[in-house]
């Protein structure tokens, strides 16, 4: 998806008013919960501190760990299967169910399965398998897919979903969340109780147990891990972390950044003995080559949280889906651009799609420089273009020569753009320069916004916008809702400079 | 105290008024400004559009003109941010290295040199307005000013400031995301002015000439001037020098 | 198990109480007892308010005590049989499990469930009222306490009724899972 691409998914979720309220309202609770749980926390610095030298130790020793957390979970009677891709990942379930017999499966609430489009996988080879986490089950029903980490239905309003549920599952019209939690839980009650198998992912496998780690509110997962005769995980191979102990920081600061809540409702420690017979399906996609750069590295000490989806001014204004991604907001933004959610050709500009505010940094319980990686990502899709090397430099350090030998996704920075930067860079390093196109440029703005220093024009939009190409040419996207600013009649360093000349010398030191 | 001026692009081609509020505020205090010639801009489009060796162009000129700055004080939390926080990573490996981490650690943005290098917290200024703050993210975020802005302002006489609810909330500018991805950025301009709308003030105020810019440039678009007259907006160095920030004669 | 210093007790059922709160309905409650005989009696209470009939209580000894009593109030009370475990559609019929708790939490008033024959998981999972009988003994006080004290094998912790906020972020109670939680706490 190049730019262009991205904006136009942008412009339409922004321009659909049915969007707004929902994002706005639900993240605002998210972020409010999440602000009063550790606002009534003493030791937050200290357990985020814990937390973030523990997964990104973890990811430090990502092979390592590993292969301990499947020695140990295959010690206690576990099997551990490696998918290097979504296919992959999906051919290894369906074999397994397939070869148990299992022609139904209840779904615990996973982004791994949803990032290898594991339902559909299924449903193509006859598995009939049903998401029992309130949001996943809504969103299945409308033949959607999540729109947030965390809280898969955010977009919907209670009204939406009491009309899918009567049109679905044939129950009367309700818009109470009470009582359409508890349709949901009938309608899934006996699936619970009949699944031949249930899948799942994993928030996080202990090394040094070989254990799974499963975190939730509703106790669908614990069904799911417990009551069919084969259970089926499909995690990331990045989930790991090296002790039990860690589990203290991580669940300290897990739920509350998800949730606001002290603690999930439910937390499951399961290892490979079972019963049920327990299957672990360790999914690359992307993630080893992330490993391999030690910058983008820290992308994969990420947990999950959704905290940065909530806290980002983007996410609600566009939602969950202009991303593109299965997985949205900041994070998703960074996972993007390696293939990960999305095809990476796809999301390569994902990076642009943040102000770089930093606000996803505040909020993050690993630690991750969430803007900075974005800002990174940008670099890398500007060079993904042909556009400029990495450290090539040649005098002023301008150039528009590829010598990236463009292992590049389909998208990036035109010709255009990068001779576009290049003249601004050679410009704004030469001062007379740049003094010198920059009041030609405040004398064509000037005349633009019809500005002889006097008033501004008053809103609407004939009056604001650009009256010659040139300045169109000059403003970019600026007028598409905004009046243009009215330029100085003189620069201050000018003036400054004048003043000093007028002066004989420098300014007097106090 | 000797300061040198560091005058952002924009602020230089939309609002030189800031500059001159700024030299102001620190010459009433007695300080000598010294605004070094040479200097443009500090790279920030380059960098954070994904063109650093452009952006390394730029403040390579920048390094050139602050070369022999003792302190550095910039009218935005912005660049103050880029150069401070980014600088030394971006030259890391060029023959600028020494200098880049030598200056990032004299570079302030103008309240965090007032408050917590200078030890100011009054500069003696009046402005009657009910205002609100507009908490700038870079500054914010990469400088952690927050405090500074408004210590000075409890100072300014005449001046009731109102807490913005989410004062903390991006305004949308984003520096080319804005023109990248306006559609977005006139949004994000719209939730932010609806925050401002509740506060029931007459005067914002930031200490980034850009968010202010962007907002009013909304504002005017709309044409409904936030149901109250346009919405007044000033840089903080302008409230800090009281004079709305006149070039003087 | 080390004596329980008595502020870990108030502490669990300070954290308690708001977990079992929705929207002005309660979910539940944790009573300190101080005999076998009160919590017994509680219990019963308990069980009549929710019309609670058919009760499976787990076979762990510390329960042994209170479940004697308790059965000679409610005489559709079963114990189980490790050497027989109920089938699953027996369980989903349950009014109520009676079960234990291997660690109390106290900061944020979480049981710990060891897996165990006489106690399958499904008893703290499929019937709508879920009972515990503990000792004040097993209180520890942070969720690292408990980690270093846990055996290896697989173990689940509950912190409060099922819920879910998938519906506009209104928070709703129960979901799948147990719709109450009552905790009774002996010496």
């Amino acid at each position: 998806m190049s730019l262009a691409a991205l904006r136009a998914r942008i412009r339409a979720a922004v321009a659909d008013p049915a969007l707004a309220r929902p994002y706005e309202n639900a993240t605002a609770r998210g972020r409010a919960r999440r602000e009063q749980s550790i606002a009534r926390m003493p030791d937050w610095a200290e357990q985020r501190a814990s937390a973030t030298a523990i997964r990104h130790e973890a990811v430090e020793r990502l092979d390592e760990l590993g292969a301990a957390f499947e020695r140990n979970f295959a010690a206690a009677g576990g099997c551990t299967w490696h998918a290097a891709d979504a296919t992959e990942a999906c051919r290894i379930v369906v074999t397994i169910l397939q070869e148990h017999g299992a022609r139904s499966a209840i779904k615990a609430k996973s982004m791994a399965t949803e990032e290898v489009h594991l339902n559909a996988a299924l449903q193509r080879c006859g598995i009939d398998a049903i998401e029992t986490d309130l949001g996943e089950f809504i969103v299945q029903l409308a033949g959607q897919t999540p729109s947030h980490i965390t809280a898969p239905a955010i977009h919907l309003t209670r009204q939406q979903i009491g009309r899918l549920f009567a049109d679905k599952l044939g129950v009367a019209y309700t818009d109470d969340p009470v009582e359409l939690t508890a349709i949901a839980r009938r309608a899934l009650r006996q699936r619970f109780l009949g699944a031949d198998a249930g899948i799942s992912g994993a928030n996080l496998l202990i090394a040094e147990t070989g254990e799974l780690v499963l975190l939730e509110n509703e106790a669908n997962i614990r069904m799911c891990l417990t009551l069919p005769r084969l259970h089926v995980a499909v995690a990331g191979i990045e989930k790991v972390i090296a002790r039990r102990a860690d589990l203290g920081p991580l669940l300290a600061v897990l739920p509350r950044s998800a949730t606001g809540q002290e603690m999930g409702t439910y937390v499951s420690v399961v290892g490979g003995a079972g019963p049920p017979e327990r299957h672990v399906v360790l999914l690359d996609g992307g993630r080893r080559r992330i490993h391999a750069d030690p910058v983008r590295r820290e992308i994969l000490a990420c947990i999950r949280c959704g905290a940065c989806l909530n806290a980002c001014p983007v996410y609600e204004r566009i939602g969950g889906y202009a991303y593109g991604s299965v997985y949205p907001g900041p994070i998703g933004s960074l996972l993007g651009p390696h293939g990960i959610g999305i095809d990476a050709a796809a999301g390569a500009a994902l990076p642009f799609a943040s102000s770089l505010c930093g606000a996803c940094r505040d909020v993050c319980p690993v630690g991750i420089d969430l803007p900075e990686l974005l800002r990174e990502g940008r670099e890398r899709y500007v060079r993904g273009s042909g556009g400029v090397a990495r450290g090539h430099t040649d005098g002023d350090g301008v150039g528009g020569r590829d010598t990236s030998g463009a292992q590049a996704p389909a998208a990036g920075a035109g010709r255009l753009e990068v001779l576009g930067w290049s003249a601004w860079a050679f410009v704004l390093s030469r001062p007379r320069l740049f003094h010198f196109v920059a009041g030609a440029g405040r004398a064509i703005l000037r005349r633009a916004t019809g500005s002889g220093g006097g008033t501004r024009a008053a809103g609407g939009s004939g009056n604001a916008r650009p009256r010659s190409r040139l300045a169109a040419a000059l403003v970019g996207g600026w007028t598409l809702g905004r009046s243009l600013p009215t330029p100085a009649r003189r620069s201050f360093l000018k003036e400054w400079e004048r003043r000093e000349r007028a002066a004989g010398t420098r300014r007097p030191a106090a | 105290m000797r300061i040198h001026l560091f005058v952002p692009c924009f602020v230089d081609q939309l609002a030189p008024e800031v500059a001159w509020s700024t030299v102001r505020v620190l010459e009433r205090l007695g300080h000598a400004v010294v605004v070094p010639r040479g200097q443009t801009c500090c790279g920030q489009p380059a960098f954070n559009s994904g063109f650093c060796d452009q952006g390394r162009a730029v403040g390579r000129a920048w390094l050139r003109a602050f070369a022999d700055a003792e302190t550095v004080v910039v009218p935005s939390g912005s660049c103050a941010g880029l150069v401070r926080r980014h600088y030394p990573a971006f030259f890391a490996d060029q023959p600028q290295a020494a200098s880049a981490a030598d200056l990032a650690a004299r570079t302030f943005e103008l309240s965090e040199l007032l408050v917590d290098v200078l030890r100011v917290e009054d500069v003696g200024a009046r402005c009657e307005a009910v205002a609100c703050l507009h908490d700038g993210c870079h500054g914010l975020r990469e400088l952690g000013i927050h405090d500074q802005p408004r210590r000075l302002l409890a100072n300014v006489s005449g001046l009731q400031l109102v807490e913005l609810p989410r004062a903390d909330l991006c305004c949308g500018f984003g520096g080319t995301f804005a023109v990248k991805l306006p559609e977005l950025s006139v949004a994000m301009a719209d939730a932010k002015l609806e925050t401002i709308r509740g506060a029931q003030a007459d005067l914002l105020i930031s200490g980034e000439v850009m968010c202010l810019t962007h907002l009013d440039a909304r504002v005017r678009w709309r044409g409904d001037g936030l149901d109250r007259g346009h919405l007044r907006v000033l840089h903080l160095a302008q409230v800090l020098a009281g004079d709305g920030g006149e070039r003087p004669a | 198990m080390s004596v329980v210093a008595p502020g870990e007790l108030r502490r669990f059922a300070e954290a308690f109480a708001p977990l079992v709160e929705c929207g002005g309905v309660t979910h539940g409650a944790v009573r300190a007892c101080a005999t076998p005989a009160e919590a017994a009696g509680w219990l019963a209470l308990v069980l009549r308010e929710q019309q609670a009939q058919r009760v499976l209580a787990a076979s762990r000894p510390e329960l042994a005590a209170v479940v004697a009593l308790l059965r000679r109030e409610l005489d559709s009370l079963t114990v189980i049989d490790p050497s027989a475990p109920p089938s699953l559609q027996q369980m989903a019929e349950l009014d109520a499990g009676l079960g234990g708790a291997d660690l109390l939490v106290a900061e944020s008033a979480s049981l710990i469930l060891t897996r165990s024959l006489h106690e399958p998981w499904a008893l703290s999972l499929l019937p709508r009222v879920h009972l515990v009988v503990t000792e004040a003994g097993r209180i520890v006080p942070r969720l690292a306490d408990a980690l270093s004290r846990l055996p290896a094998g697989d173990f689940t912790m509950i912190t409060g009724p099922s819920r879910t906020a998938d519906v506009e972020k209104t928070l709703v109670v129960p979901a799948h899972g147990p719709a109450q939680l009552f905790v009774a706490i002996l010496p």
